[in-house]
């Protein structure tokens, strides 16, 4: 396993945790390029959808990122998306699938640092999982 | 069950509410879903009576299109489908008018009616041969039955694939499918006009395919299976309500119920929703608690 | 698998003469899902005639080539699939122009019910019940596409029925069948054969179906899913007619039918849906049966639909698939025509 590197998809919302990536960018902090980031205005635009398709074309980790509860840009779209978010781990965990591979997390603009801690630690634990199955199973 | 009575009551009362009075026999399950039709727009409540029963289960279609069909009749609580023998709610709940007592522990003689609104008691007067009774069934009517259910559905749980091979069950599970869709098209909650899964937006484009044939060696094709699958999961597991129509048209056996009555148990205790409860509970997806589910976020 | 298809299937990929291959495979458990091949080393499940239809041949075909962009692709089919697959082409749903379809005699397929119960895994031709009823009556069950493997009269061996046909045994160096009559002779007879059953049986369910009542009666048991429209490969639309907003009855008029019936089936369009999916796809309908193995409820779907198909298309002089160069009826028309239908 020594050769896996993950490929982590990561939808970031425009306006906290995309602005705290940029901002562990800047700040020259030191992460693992395994995360491929998307931005999206909001972390309810991410219809769990997209986090299915990219986890059954064998994407290795999904991470959703944004405002923290209660500074949500459109006033209450984290907390939906947490509801959402929540269903897709729930069906996931009741296939027996790994359940592990999708995270949510809420970065602010001025939590470059946490940015940098998240993308390190959930890069290690997709490391130590290995590749997502899906990635080669062919009768999906 | 042929078609879920829920779908055939959205079928009437989608366009406009019923102008008078109309009765229907609906079964606990029928009913809960048809509260979720309702809260969608996909159904209207006004002048319908609803008469439902303490639910002993249905015989999956497929056993009645048997030779050994007498049988099988004869012997019904060791034939029903496994979404019955695994359902909790059985009695009806606040939305029934009144409820015909079938399924009990011990056997009773006639026909006892529990009725639990003023308009049964209307109606019900001139019910003479019947023993009528207010309120709901008393809970020891059915406890055993309960308790039988409550082993059946913890089993159903514990059934779940064990994390990590799990893909694999479900891709031979999924196997033999033949994208019939008929689970969605008897699905009583899956009531989109155009499902998402028919769309361009999901489709699989033709390049897509091609890239992934190359890239993996081969790909099933048409793609797209377990995506379906997972995408009704999302869709219907906060609202289903565990009818078990699903694996009753399934016309190479998949338990796509089952699947789905456990996604559906763990995706309604996590948003603490009962579908088809009460009109009045918010539809979950459209609503939030500012402090919840802390164990899935960071 | 057949070593001469194996060979050709090798070939074909090995050389590049084709970028791939769309075969049906041996999956988990007892399914034969398709699969688009475009490893050599994945040819190594293929089961280029399993015995169920899994997924009309022509739906999996359609459900990524509505353009081709590069490379060739060989697909393997069922002649019904690859008729439905000619008539998929016409509707603008299929790009045929870089397909090769290769069928073979087609030993017909086990009820997707039955499979694996009772020990039917195999279908045989010489018995009926490990066949499903449009299988036994089938006329067209070998040479269609450009390429047919003959297994029968003595022969084992891919025969070019079109020119790309024998342009890729040409360019794999397979060499031409010297004779194959003895081919011709057991599919003249087969077809002979079965041409009286299928009469035989289209009179029957005539004779027990027809008139309201007939229909009535027989679509009392469907329950609404739709599955024969959904795997039927002719049924393309993604939004029904039938599912449209406009065809719901409002409530009172569920209601006035019911007082003046004394009772109304609700889920009222049954009969509409069938008769309607007739008159839309029963033009092109190649008998492939999977309408009536994907019904829950047993309903003998494809041989009505069939028995209908015989008949509109019998009109039009038409045959559903068979040639490409015939114009779709109803995208065309002769000035001097069925006068018999007009006064």
């Amino acid at each position: 396993m020594k050769d896996f590197e993950p490929r982590i998809i990561g939808f970031l919302c425009n306006w906290c945790s995309y602005a705290g990536a940029d901002l562990a960018g800047t700040s020259r902090l030191k992460m693992p390029p395994n995360l491929v980031p998307i931005k999206v205005m909001c972390s309810s635009r991410v219809d769990p959808e997209m986090v299915t398709d990219a986890f059954l074309r064998g994407a290795d980790g999904v991470l959703i990122a944004g405002c923290h509860p209660g500074d949500c840009h459109y006033d209450k779209g984290n907390y939906y998306a947490r509801r959402r978010f929540a269903v897709l781990k729930k069906v996931v965990e009741s296939l027996g699938l790994e359940a592990e591979r999708l995270r949510l997390s809420w970065i602010s603009a001025s939590e470059g640092a946490r940015f940098q801690q998240v993308v390190e630690e959930f890069t290690e634990n997709i490391r130590k999982m290995g590749p997502n199955p899906t990635g080669k199973e062919t009768l999906l | 069950m042929p078609v879920q009575g829920a779908r055939a009551l959205s079928d009437l009362t989608i366009t406009e509410p019923l102008n008078r009075p109309v009765a229907a026999l609906l079964r606990p399950c029928e009913i809960r879903a048809f509260v979720e039709n309702v809260k969608q727009t996909q159904g209207n409540l006004e002048n319908i009576f609803i008469i439902s029963c303490t639910c002993p289960g249905v015989i999956p279609a497929s056993k009645l299109l048997r030779e050994d069909r007498e049988e099988i009749l004869k012997n019904h609580s060791e034939n029903i489908r496994n979404s019955c023998g695994a359902c909790l709610e059985f009695v009806p709940g606040q939305q029934a008018d009144m409820t015909v007592l079938v399924a009990s522990d011990e056997p009773h003689k006639g026909t006892v009616i529990y009725l639990h609104t003023e308009k049964a008691v209307e109606i019900a007067e001139k019910l003479d041969s019947c023993t009528l009774e207010t309120g709901k069934p008393p809970a020891e009517l059915t406890s055993g039955i309960l308790e039988a259910r409550k082993k059946a559905l913890k089993d159903l749980m514990r059934d779940i694939p064990a994390p990590g091979d799990g893909l694999q069950s479900l891709v031979s599970l999924f196997s033999a499918c033949i994208g019939c869709r008929g689970c969605r098209e008897a699905c009583p909650l899956c009531s989109c006009i155009l499902c998402d899964y028919e769309t361009a937006r999901t489709l699989h484009s033709p390049e897509l395919v091609r890239t992934e044939a190359k890239r993996k060696g081969s790909i099933r094709v048409p793609a797209g299976t377990l995506q379906f699958q997972l995408g009704r999961l999302m869709h219907i597991s906060p609202i289903c309500t565990s009818c078990g129509q699903c694996s009753d048209v399934c016309p190479v056996d998949i338990p796509v119920a089952d699947i789905f009555i456990r996604a559906a148990n763990l995706v309604q205790e996590s948003l603490d929703y009962a579908p088809g409860r009460d009109t009045d509970d918010t539809p979950p997806m459209a609503t939030y608690v500012e402090k919840e589910l802390p164990s899935i976020t960071d | 698998m057949n070593s001469i298809l194996k060979d050709l299937l090798r070939k074909a990929l090995d050389n590049g003469i084709v970028s791939s291959v769309m075969v049906p495979s041996k999956g988990p458990g007892n399914s034969f899902p398709w699969t688009l091949v475009s490893d050599v080393s994945a040819l190594q499940r293929a089961e280029p005639v399993p015995p169920v239809m899994s997924v009309q041949g022509a739906k999996a075909l359609a459900s990524f080539t509505q353009s081709m962009p590069e490379g060739k692709l060989l697909a393997v089919m069922r002649p019904c699939e690859a008729r439905a697959a000619v008539e998929l082409s016409k509707l603008e749903q299929i790009d045929l122009d870089n397909i090769i379809l290769l069928t073979m005699d087609c030993p017909g397929a086990v009820p997707l019910g039955e499979y694996g119960e009772d020990g039917i895994t195999e279908p045989d031709i010489n018995d009926p019940a490990t066949l499903r009823p449009l299988c036994r009556q089938c006329t067209g069950f070998t040479s269609a596409g450009d390429l047919c493997l003959a297994m029968h009269g003595g022969l084992n061996a891919v025969l070019p029925l079109t020119a790309s046909g024998q342009e890729l045994l040409d360019s794999l160096g397979f060499k031409a069948e010297a004779d194959i009559s003895g081919w011709e002779e057991w599919a003249n007879a087969q077809r002979g054969e079965r041409q009286v059953t299928r009469v035989e049986n289209m009179e029957n369910l005539k004779e027990a179906y027809s008139g309201l009542q007939g229909l009535i009666e027989v679509f009392s048991g469907c329950i609404s899913c739709r599955s024969c429209r959904t795997v039927c490969p002719i049924c393309y639309c993604r939004l029904c007619f039938i599912d449209m907003k406009d065809r719901r009855s409002p409530a009172s008029e569920h209601l006035e039918r019911s007082r003046n019936g004394g009772a109304a089936r609700l889920m009222s369009n049954t009969l509409l849906f069938h008769i309607g999916r007739m008159a839309h796809m029963s033009l092109s309908c190649v008998s492939c049966g999977m309408c009536e193995d994907a019904c829950p409820s047993d309903i003998p779907i494809g041989r009505l639909i069939s028995m209908v198909s015989a008949d509109t298309t019998a009109v039009f002089n038409y045959s559903a698939g068979s040639n490409p160069e015939d114009p779709l009826p109803l995208n065309t028309f002769l000035p001097e025509e069925l006068h018999e239908y007009e006064d």
